[in-house]
């Protein structure tokens, strides 16, 4: 009785296309997984975003050297178990300097998350503009685009940002990481978006917009990008983490921001001298980075998942 | 860390240093007293005792020696190893730790030389039965020889006291063209006579450097001479892989009779090159199989520190002797803005010492420096400073002479520095944003670390820099941090300030011309306070030198006269069956 009477009311109305966006932040929180991995990210931009605050908050500013905080007689460990963890250094101290462990972090976690978002951002606008026009117009357009492609990814890109970094002195450091990292990650959306808009373009709907008159720009931004949108923000997700990685990869090499700017990368550089003394150090920045890279790493798994079914899967 | 530091020094007086220790800023968390003593073993005692003969010692080292050419051998350690295994001088350092071993006698000559027309000319016999490692005898020729090799320009990097002190040496490029220096004589094979352009009271200790070790013509390679030294020595040189390995074995001809210092305990010695800082420290404490029997090379890292003092059978192995270097700060007086006096003056103040010592590993590895010439140079009672003996900096003493060289607000400045030294850069960041002095830090590889703060015209405004004596005296200090007629456009050691003064540089000329020591060492200490007045550097630290050695080592000490490295000639093994790991 009761079952039938469900059924019946749920029937009731008629049903409409949930909007796109709703649907998919419904799927995004219905698995717990995705849902924590939201909730990581949601919280880390919030650090990064209010890391002054958070620091003030610490008590301690990320520059502020503490020498009551550690033993000069010890090489500068930190005075005190776990690294020096206690309520007036959160998450311990730097050896040797005794700067806040805590402050760092929360300013390392906004230079690597302004690095990363900003090169993502330059990728997305780049590879996207590329790869549109590459399949869409074909031809001389589209060799010409491809083989600019091929070259960008066949480039020992690595080396040359160590490079660029160590020639490029007095520029600053973070704009140069981010259009560095930005210009070498362009080529692997731009294929993805050229091979989309190439079976697009000879669909019907773009057929009788061309006939009904529309130009290529109208095409280009009404019929064509709106329905590779999916795919494209499922790739963004996942080139997050990449950028997260390759910040920390080029601080720890030493060609990264400024001294005394924190970056994870740079903390873990300088804590790998330390791993046995005081493995707190090595401890806090890493684990910051890999919760960070998981949670975007899952989050961009389950979007693409959601929006482009195929391609999850190919 | 592998900063290499030109020349030597020697523990005059030991006993100030020690003084100075005990007065460094205790810490508002109170350390307990008992560690303020200095770490490992306290200077002057052996490690291990006595060795016996036999067996294999290692050095296991994370970088290659410049040159064991002793024509162009003038980098710190590097001295000590060649001049203790490979090729003998005509005095050296006695085998001694602590104040002892800043003695010399005789070695290949039989006494410490004869000075004649006050000073002028200087007169060495060598021993009889004197031989190399093919057995043909060692002459005094050879000495002259190798003596004029380090004019040849080839020949680069050597000491430079045979072309500062020797008369008639205008215009000679060395013998390779076949021409040779008529100021040094040698009547017979046995004797050997310099003449010099003026007077130097301490010309034995001059012919301690490996400028004045033989060099038989027929053996000359030109650079390749670098690779296959030519032993006069305990040992000889078995095979050199550059960057890899170096195994020196016995040298049958050199007799022990003959030689006061060298005891050549250990049969073979094998140096392992190339390996890592932190890699090697940890070898060493473990010391399992072979590394027992093995010593480091370079300094032992900061970060290894806690791994070692808190571990009474670690600490024990531990040598920690006075580098008698000092550590500058250095402030380039060629351009804006240290070339105003008063922003200069500024830096004395601003800086803050102890943050560099904890930064450099702690009171235990380091001394604040409040002069340019070390300790060992100034005795009991003469170490006055022109800006007091102030551990902290003085924020408002600093921005008084800012205010007075017109930059109340502060200022915009540069630093290079090598790797290794990031957090010391770091903590002198901090420390001059007190006073408004906003710091950029260029971080640089230590294998370019020397020529890019040498290149005058690209140099920053500010270098990390240290100097250390050939031997204990004044002249071989301050004329070559401060006189600015030594400045190169390139390559330009030393005085990295760039400090052009003729006041100094006369008064330099006039101290070299003293023939009376001890008068010339006052006078020397009094000009280190003129020029703290002109403060072309900022003096920081007085360096220890912490070094590990394997369970198995004995005889094991810092000397003095080569910036605390191990005497490499008394160190052996207890138990030379265990080093065959």
């Amino acid at each position: 009785m009761a079952i039938t009477l469900n059924t019946s009311t749920q029937a009731d109305p008629p049903v409409l296309p949930e909007h796109p966006l709703r649907s998919t932040s419904r799927k995004l929180w219905s698995d717990w997984g995705t849902r924590t991995a939201l909730i990581a990210v949601a919280l880390l931009i919030l650090t990064a975003l209010t890391a002054p605050l958070l620091a003030r908050l610490g008590g301690w500013s990320p520059t502020a050297f503490d020498s009551r905080a550690i033993d000069p007689y010890l090489g500068g460990m930190p005075r005190g178990s776990l690294g020096g963890i206690s309520a007036e250094h959160w998450l311990g101290v730097e050896p040797a300097t005794g700067r806040d462990l805590f402050a760092r972090v929360v300013h390392g976690a906004q230079v690597s998350l302004l690095i990363a978002f900003a090169a993502t951002a330059i990728v997305v606008v780049a590879g996207t503009a590329a790869g549109i026009a590459a399949g869409y117009f074909g031809g001389r357009v589209d060799t010409v685009l491809s083989r600019l492609m091929d070259l960008t990814m066949s480039f020992p890109s690595l080396i040359f940002m160590i490079a660029m970094m160590s020639v490029a002195q007095d520029v600053n450091r973070v704009l140069l990481m981010t259009v560095v990292i930005g210009v070498f990650g362009w080529p692997g959306i731009a294929r993805i978006v050229r091979g989309e808009a190439l079976s697009l373009r000879h669909r019907e709907y773009v057929d009788a917009a061309r006939v009904a008159g529309s130009g290529s720009w109208r095409i280009l931004t009404r019929e064509i990008l709106p329905n590779i949108s999916g795919p494209i923000i499922a790739y963004t997700t996942l080139l997050i983490p990449g950028m997260i990685s390759t910040e920390a990869a080029l601080s720890f090499l030493g060609v990264g921001v400024r001294p005394p700017t924190s970056s994870w990368g740079q903390m873990i550089a300088e804590a790998v001298t330390y791993y046995e003394t005081d493995p707190m150090y090595f401890l806090i920045p890493s684990a910051f980075l890999f919760i960070a890279v998981l949670a975007f790493t899952v989050l961009g798994d389950a979007l693409r998942d959601i929006l482009d079914p195929q391609g999850g899967r190919s | 860390m592998s900063r290499q530091t030109r020349a030597l020094s020697t523990a005059l007086s030991a006993s100030l240093a020690l003084a100075l220790l005990g007065a460094c800023t205790t810490q508002e968390g109170g350390s307990d007293p008992d560690r303020r003593e200095q770490p490992g073993v306290a200077t002057g005692t052996i490690i291990g005792g006595l060795p016996k003969k036999g067996g294999t010692l290692t050095v296991l080292s994370n970088q290659d020696f410049g040159h064991l050419d002793p024509a162009r051998n003038w980098v710190m350690p590097t001295m000590d190893f060649g001049t203790r295994l490979l090729y003998r001088t005509l005095t050296t350092f006695k085998a001694a730790p602590g104040d002892q071993g800043s003695g010399i006698v005789p070695d290949l000559a039989t006494d410490l030389g004869k000075p004649s027309k006050g000073g002028r000319v200087w007169t060495f016999k060598l021993k009889p039965g004197l031989k190399y490692e093919d057995g043909s005898p060692i002459r005094a020729q050879d000495i002259k020889y190798n003596v004029e090799r380090s004019f040849a320009p080839d020949l680069v990097g050597g000491p430079d006291y045979a072309q500062r002190y020797l008369a008639d040496t205008d215009g000679y490029t060395g013998p390779l063209q076949g021409k040779h220096l008529d100021s040094i004589q040698t009547p017979d094979e046995r004797t050997i006579i310099f003449s010099l352009r003026r007077p130097v009271a301490e010309f034995s200790y001059t012919v301690t450097l490996p400028t004045f070790s033989p060099v038989p013509q027929s053996q000359e390679k030109g650079v390749q001479y670098d690779l296959r030294p030519f032993s006069s020595g305990p040992y000889k040189i078995k095979s050199y892989a550059r960057g890899k390995k170096l195994i020196l074995v016995r040298n049958p001809h050199w007799a022990k009779t003959t030689d006061p210092v060298r005891e050549a305990y250990p049969d073979q010695i094998v140096v392992q090159m190339g390996l890592k800082g932190g890699q090697i420290d940890d070898r060493i404490i473990a010391s399992e199989g072979a590394d027992a029997s093995s010593v480091e090379w370079s300094d032992m890292q900061p970060s290894s520190i806690a791994k070692v003092l808190p571990r009474p059978e670690v600490k024990r192995r531990l040598v920690a002797e006075r580098t008698g270097c000092t550590d500058m700060l250095a402030l380039n007086t060629s351009r804006p803005p240290f070339s105003n006096l008063k922003l200069r003056q500024a830096m004395q103040y601003a800086v803050d010492k102890s943050a560099q010592v904890t930064a450099s590993g702690g009171p235990a590895l380091n001394d604040i420096a409040t002069r340019y010439l070390p300790p060992a140079l100034t005795g009991e009672g003469r170490s006055n400073s022109a800006y007091g003996r102030s551990t902290t900096s003085h924020a408002d003493k600093a921005k008084k002479l800012l205010a007075e060289g017109g930059k109340p607000n502060g200022f915009s400045t540069t630093i290079t520095v090598s790797t290794g030294d990031k957090t010391r850069a770091e903590a002198l960041q901090q420390s001059l944003s007190q006073v408004g002095v906003r710091l950029k830090i260029q971080t640089v590889d230590p294998s370019v670390y020397y020529d890019t703060i040498g290149d005058t015209k690209h140099a920053p405004d500010m270098a990390i820099n240290g100097w250390c004596p050939d031997y204990p005296s004044g002249s071989t200090f301050l004329p070559f941090v401060f006189d600015g007629r030594t400045i190169k456009e390139k390559g330009n050691q030393g005085n990295v300030s760039q400090f052009r003064d003729k006041a100094v540089e006369k008064r330099m000329d006039e101290i070299a011309a003293m023939s009376d020591a001890a008068s010339a060492d006052r006078a020397w200490n009094d000009l280190d306070i003129v020029i703290q007045s002109k403060s072309p550097a900022v003096p920081l630290l007085w360096k220890r030198k912490p070094l590990l050695v394997g369970d198995n080592i004995a005889g094991a000490f810092g000397h003095g006269a080569w910036t605390g490295q191990f005497d490499f000639a008394v160190i052996g093994l207890k138990d030379p069956s265990k080093s065959k790991g």
